[in-house]
């Protein structure tokens, strides 16, 4: 299974991303934001279907949550109703996860080849070297230059900065996707998730090579990207559900 | 490396450092040749050769570490470590191929194809340059022409350099397996087995050291072998981790 694994997804992945560092002025830098950019345009169907699911089952949620109320006590109908709902709308449930499930291992993929190319150690570049392909074009690319703008890609970056652009890109697309509730325990919940998964990257930047951090910055500012072409800022500009009630009873 | 007083270190930093070799201090530092030295540099005479992921290889004198006048500069990165033989330098790089390189020459004497890097040192006695490669496969070349003489598939990747036991020469490949060629032995069809094969069932990254008759293995098990070529068995196994080895 690991074999399969390496042969068809993560050597094509790493010799790739290598072979594009040789040709773009051997700058690996480059190369990881030039591959992020590849992966997702690849992905772009896939995200686009995810993104429309998603929206459809948040467009949908005040209407469940009436049907929820209303066949509170009878589980049996609600499933029906629920399904009945969603025929109606034309919209399956698991819409959104498949997509989901099949960009995963890519991401993976993209991930991994971006630690072995990267070869800090020498164990690593014994590694990598067990994995290039015999492309002239591969084989100049070595040694990989780790410098790229003010980072060592090797390193994990020493100043903030990159960290805050990770934590910062995160937290808007994030942003963007999170339907605001009327409910304020799901808001709270909502609200954590929103800092915590930013706090979190921003945190894994200062930790792990910065190429990673990278990786992760480019993908959340395509995604960004993505996600207003398909519907906009979303809901980056909206205020929670809650204080628009609060608002409307006050006037 | 080590010669009679010293110690030569290639250093992460992409200095050369020599240390005495008694007392530990420092002799002299070189300037910085790469990003980063990975590899053991060699001695011939009083130069000391290293080779760099950049595809260069500097001379340095053994006296103060300063630059000496020759430096080859290839189109591709070195990944072994040099070999001298006979006033050649004989080194694996990135592109699959072991360069031989005349000093103070500069253009490649030949260069000879393998399946991947080869990332060890050879080896090179009487004319033929014995060469493991991550392909999994251990060649004999002739060191004059680049022809060549043998191989012989180990299936794994070939990792550390070998060393001598009289005229026998043993190898190591990755998957624990250490093999046995006489290598007066004739090969058939360019194909040459083994005489024996002793398997530790470690993996094995680390140089082979030899010592009366009794090759030694730093294993990735992290432990010690002692291996007895004649016997073609396992001496004795030491955990260098405090545990105790089965």
């Amino acid at each position: 299974m690991a074999d399969l694994w390496y042969l068809i997804i993560l050597n094509p992945m790493l010799n790739g991303l290598i072979a594009l560092s040789s040709t773009l002025f051997h700058s690996f830098g480059l190369a990881i934001i030039a591959l992020t950019i590849i992966v997702r345009l690849i992905l772009f169907p896939l995200t686009t279907k995810q993104s429309k699911s998603t929206k459809a089952m948040q467009d949908m949620q005040p209407k469940l949550q009436e049907l929820q109320k209303k066949y509170a006590k009878n589980q049996q109908k609600l499933q029906q109703e629920m399904m009945k709902l969603y025929k109606e709308a034309g919209i399956n449930p698991l819409g959104c996860i498949w997509p989901l499930v099949i960009q995963f291992p890519v991401w993976i993929a993209l991930y991994q080849s971006i630690m072995k190319a990267l070869a800090t150690t020498p164990e690593n570049l014994l590694n990598l070297g067990q994995h290039v392909y015999s492309w002239t074009v591969v084989a100049q690319a070595f040694p990989l230059s780790s410098h790229f703008l003010w980072l060592n890609l090797a390193q994990p970056d020493a100043t903030l900065l990159l960290a805050i652009i990770v934590g910062v890109t995160m937290w808007v697309q994030q942003k963007m996707t999170t339907a605001p509730s009327a409910d304020p325990r799901q808001q709270s919940t909502s609200r954590m998730m929103l800092l915590m998964m930013p706090f979190m990257f921003a945190l894994f930047t200062m930790m792990f090579p910065s190429g990673l951090a990278l990786f992760w910055a480019v993908s959340n500012i395509i995604g960004i990207a993505t996600q207003y072409k398909i519907m906009g800022w979303g809901y980056l500009r909206s205020r929670p559900e809650s204080q628009v009630v609060k608002a409307k009873k006050r006037r | 490396m080590i010669s009679n007083d010293a110690i030569y270190v290639a250093s992460s930093d992409g200095k050369v450092y020599s240390l005495d070799k008694v007392f530990g201090d420092s002799n002299w530092e070189s300037d910085i040749l790469s990003e980063k030295l990975w590899k053991t540099p060699v001695i011939e005479d009083d130069a000391l050769y290293v080779s760099t992921f950049d595809g260069h290889i500097y001379s340095l004198s053994t006296k103060d570490g300063a630059l000496l006048p020759w430096a080859f500069k290839a189109d591709i990165g070195f990944a072994s470590s040099p070999a001298i033989y006979q006033d050649t330098i004989f080194v694996g790089a990135f592109d699959n191929n072991l360069y031989a390189i005349k000093i103070g020459g500069n253009e490649p004497l030949w260069k000879f194809q393998g399946g991947r890097w080869f990332w060890a040192a050879p080896v090179i006695r009487d004319g033929i340059v014995y060469a493991g490669c991550l392909d999994g496969k251990m060649y004999a070349i002739s060191a004059e022409t680049g022809e060549l003489k043998w191989e012989c598939d180990t299936h794994h990747p070939v990792v550390s350099s070998p060393v001598w036991d009289g005229d026998l020469l043993i190898v190591a490949d990755e998957a624990g397996e250490i093999f046995v060629f006489d290598t007066n032995a004739r090969p058939e069809n360019k194909v040459m087995l083994p005489m024996k094969t002793i398997s530790i069932n470690a993996s094995v990254q680390g140089a082979l050291c030899i010592h009366d008759e009794i090759v030694y293995v730093h294993a990735q098990d992290n432990c010690l072998y002692a291996l007895d070529i004649a016997r073609g068995g396992i001496n004795w196994k030491l955990s260098l981790t405090g545990e105790e080895a089965s």
